[in-house]
């Protein structure tokens, strides 16, 4: 007879058993991660450079020229970069954060021969013409303005900029006057001045081949295009607004556009991992505390989490939700309740046990395969850590106690210590 | 090259398996052959909202989610006009917690009035969120009724009406559990690090003993022929006009897909594609434009959406689309563009074959159009196609009377006087 009632017997893999990643340095020094393996003959490359916003001289240069970088090269016009990418069934990527802007490429391995010349001219001879410079400039305003329309999008500039204070590059949103701020000039002297061997890192995923370090030697190996840029990464102090609650006002919304924020500590930092257990249970998943509460009990949102962001200097812990106009005290309160009940109560062990499991299975999860591996190890670019970092957590939440929970949610879940930021009528 | 196996269940559930020995995790995907076009037209968002009710606990588990996170599991699910998708990943030794929470929600859900009234809030709040607090976001829901005036087509997965959400009960609820959740109207497919035969003994002892019920036969209107152009303007707060021009087109199973499919590519797949390079690059009358197919298992859509410049005039920019169609009517595509967009297909489906879990949804969709083992075949469908079969396809497609058009327009710009 069936026992449907009973939980099927199961057991949790110890240990990570992920791929092994490799690193080597190309003959100019650039140091090169590698993590082989996979099913398909395909492979991914990330080119990383520090040519953030933190090296930025003015807002928006450092995602503009990431951008313009893909259109054109001195012997090739802007078409024949995007068809012959597009021939071969490779996709170009680009994204660019606070401290770097990467340079993805997907391609088949057996096309890496006819599409890595390209993407060497990208980087060391773009044309940065007067023309892509317009078209993509209109484009981004018109982005722009409709994140603009998103309350969601407001309350979270609001909040970089109440943490960081906007003379920080943390705290330096983007606003509409700035596209008429810059120019192609700006954008070629950036440029010159971070893309540069110096300031590169690779990685590498899949399957690319058995010479890959000779590939990449002959397309970025060598001294023509290094330059005396230093990999500066240091910061001025955060200064926090004094005030705690801020109101973005945006004219017929239906919904509010809520976010709890405040500073938090960094990936380097001991309590990181911790606390990464305690953001979990309280809203870091499907059935945390905040999904509970506002969601499965009060249906007051689609949904709501919570999170944590390490940047290289400073970090945030923040709540992320977007509720009907009316009913955002109550859910703003519902949260700080959450917070008090960690703060005194012990929790269970099985609810314990339960966020333990998922987060084992997640780790798994976000360590499958070559290319998450890759997408793991550019996260802890420019902070002191490998991949053993993934071990340290594993043992993190296994460690993990009732007493230790409730003495982080008294560390880092402090009313007073957040900032509350609304979005809405 | 995709290796399965296939079972099926006197109950008449199908079962399709995947072995994928590079993952340490296993994935069981759920389809239910019911979506939105199954819906009562005054109580659409129907099959969505019962989306969520399937995590409300099952006749004998209480709770979905605990005994699942319990073992390293997550999980989520989807919901679109033609059907209703459940997966989960946990580590593959743990499949069997997978197999028995799937069984006991398939065999009967925990019917609660008070899990009803919650999620209906939910869905409503969700409603708001994706569609009518975003910019753009209510697009759907004027378009749908303007392309469709009879195919359930017509109302988005969402719903037409916050309204008939509200309005749902708990009999509504079960009889449409009955009417659509079966064994026979499944498919379950299984992928990762698992053997295919220890797979089908599991499968039998979990879902062996659940009844095969009767499904409603589905009996769909079908859209008459559309014989003349339609237009709706809207205005809104929004900060630019956008344009779209839709088309009806060929469903996902008939032989003219693959064709249509590679017409949209053509026009529009990759940067180098001709509407963005010509439209956007050349003559910078919209700062972004895409051509697409809907796919959609019964007649679906050929979309033409673009964001039109901030100094152009949104009729000027509605010429020069129609000036693509006129030259891909009139112009055989070379075959160096026509390779391009095959090599593209290619790649593209090599690279969404890298994922267990992509495989265990993708699997299932090809089961439910025909058969799994067509995956393996897709390619091959694509590269056939000639430049000839292209060209017939849109000189079928693109009539005026086939077209049907929304302005949507931004206020202030008008106020601007542009």
């Amino acid at each position: 007879m069936l026992k449907r009632k009973e939980v099927p017997s199961f057991a949790l893999p110890s240990g990570l058993n992920i791929l092994e990643q490799k690193t080597y340095k190309l003959n100019n020094g650039i140091q090169v991660l590698f993590v082989e393996g996979g099913t398909q003959e395909v492979a991914k490359l990330d080119l990383v450079f520090a040519a953030g916003v933190v090296q930025s001289p003015k807002a928006l240069v450092a995602a503009v020229t990431n951008s313009l970088i893909h259109e054109g090269t001195e012997s090739m016009s802007a078409f024949e970069v995007a068809e012959k990418i597009d021939f071969y069934g490779a996709y170009l990527g680009q994204s660019t954060n606070y401290h770097h802007a990467q340079i993805t490429l997907y391609a088949l391995s057996k096309y890496l021969p006819n599409v890595l010349p390209i993407l060497e001219d990208i980087i060391k001879k773009p044309a940065l013409s007067q023309h892509e410079f317009d078209v993509h400039m209109a484009k981004k305003k018109q982005d722009f303005l409709v994140d603009s329309e998103k309350v969601k999008t407001l309350a979270h500039r609001k909040s970089q900029e109440i943490l960081f204070s906007a003379d920080h590059p943390y705290g330096k949103v983007a606003k509409l006057h700035h596209f008429d701020e810059i120019n192609l000039q700006d954008v070629k002297d950036f440029h010159q001045r971070q893309y540069a061997s110096n300031l590169c890192t690779i990685i590498v995923s899949g399957q690319p081949g058995d010479d890959l370090q000779e590939v990449l030697n002959k397309h970025f190996g060598g001294t023509d295009w290094a330059n005396d840029t230093k990999d500066s990464q240091e910061l001025p102090t955060a200064s926090p607004n004094q005030e705690h609650f801020h109101l973005e006002h945006k004219e017929n919304a239906m919904q509010s556009a809520i976010r709890i924020v405040r500073p938090s500590v960094t990936k380097d930092h001991e309590d990181f991992l911790p606390l990464q257990v305690l953001n979990t249970l309280f809203g870091g998943y499907f059935g945390s505390r905040l999904m509970n509460n506002l969601r499965e009990e009060k249906g007051l949102t689609y949904g709501i989490s919570s999170y944590m962001i390490s940047f290289l200097k400073a970090g945030v812990f923040g709540i992320s939700t977007e509720v009907l106009s009316e009913k955002r005290e109550l859910a703003v309160k519902e949260v700080f309740n959450e917070m008090q009940k960690l703060r005194t109560q012990d929790i269970e062990e099985e609810e314990l046990t339960r966020v333990k499991n998922f987060m084992l299975g997640d780790l798994m999860r976000n360590l499958d395969g070559p290319f998450a591996i890759s997408d793991a190890s550019r996260g802890l670019l420019g902070f002191d850590l490998d991949l053993s970092y993934f071990d340290t957590l594993e043992k993190s939440i296994k460690c993990m106690t009732v007493a230790k929970i409730k003495e982080l949610a008294n560390k880092y879940l402090v009313e007073s210590d957040f900032y509350v930021v609304i979005a809405g009528k | 090259m995709i290796e399965i196996k296939k079972y099926k269940l006197d109950n008449g559930l199908r079962l399709v398996v995947h072995q994928d020995k590079t993952t340490p995790l296993a994935a069981v995907n759920v389809l239910y052959n019911v979506g939105s076009k199954d819906e009562d037209e005054q109580k659409t968002g129907f099959a969505h909202l019962f989306e969520h009710l399937m995590f409300g606990g099952s006749k004998n588990i209480p709770s979905y989610d605990n005994p699942l996170q319990n073992v390293g599991g997550d999980n989520n699910a989807w919901t679109s006009n033609d059907l209703t998708n459940y997966y989960l990943t946990l580590p593959a030794s743990n499949l069997e917690t997978g197999l028995w929470l799937e069984s006991d929600r398939m065999l009967e859900l925990n019917f609660s009035q008070e899990s009803l009234d919650v999620q209906k809030k939910v869905v409503i709040e969700e409603f708001k969120q994706r569609y009518l607090n975003q910019p753009y976001g209510d697009i759907p829901l004027l378009l749908r009724p303007l392309v469709y005036k009879v195919h359930p087509y017509k109302w988005p997965t969402i719903g037409a009406d916050v309204k008939h959400i509200e309005d749902a009960t708990l009999d509504e609820v079960k009889s449409f559990f009955y009417s659509h959740y079966a064994p026979n109207n499944a498919i379950l497919t299984v992928t990762g690090n698992i053997d295919p035969d220890d797979v089908f003994e599991k499968v039998k002892k979990w879902f062996g003993d659940i009844p095969s019920r009767d499904v409603v036969k589905r009996n769909l209107p079908l859209e008459p022929k559309q014989t003349k152009m339609r237009e709706l303007v809207a205005e809104r707060d929004v900060p630019s006009d956008t344009l779209q021009l839709v088309f009806h087109m060929c469903s996902r199973t008939d032989k003219e897909y693959h064709a249509t499919d590679l017409l949209s590519d053509v026009l529009s797949n990759g940067t180098s594609a001709r509407i963005y390079q010509r439209l956007v690059k050349e003559q910078k009358l919209f700062t972004d434009i895409h051509a697409y197919v809907s796919g959609d298992i019964e007649k679906g859509l050929f979309t033409f959406a673009g964001n039109v410049s901030d100094d152009v005039n949104i009729y000027d920019a509605e010429k020069a689309i129609w000036e693509e169609i006129k030259i891909i009517k009139e112009t055989l595509v070379s075959d160096y563009e026509l390779q391009k967009v095959k090599n593209k297909i290619e790649s593209s489906m090599l690279f969404s074959e890298i994922n267990f879990l992509n495989k265990a949804m993708t699997l299932a969709q090809f089961e439910l159009l025909g058969k799994a083992e067509d995956i393996n075949y897709e390619v091959d469908k694509y590269n056939k196609v000639t430049a000839e079969e292209i060209q017939a396809c849109a000189k079928s497609l693109f009539e005026q009377s086939n077209c049907s058009k929304l302005y949507y327009l931004s206020k202030e710009k008008k106020e601007k006087g542009c």
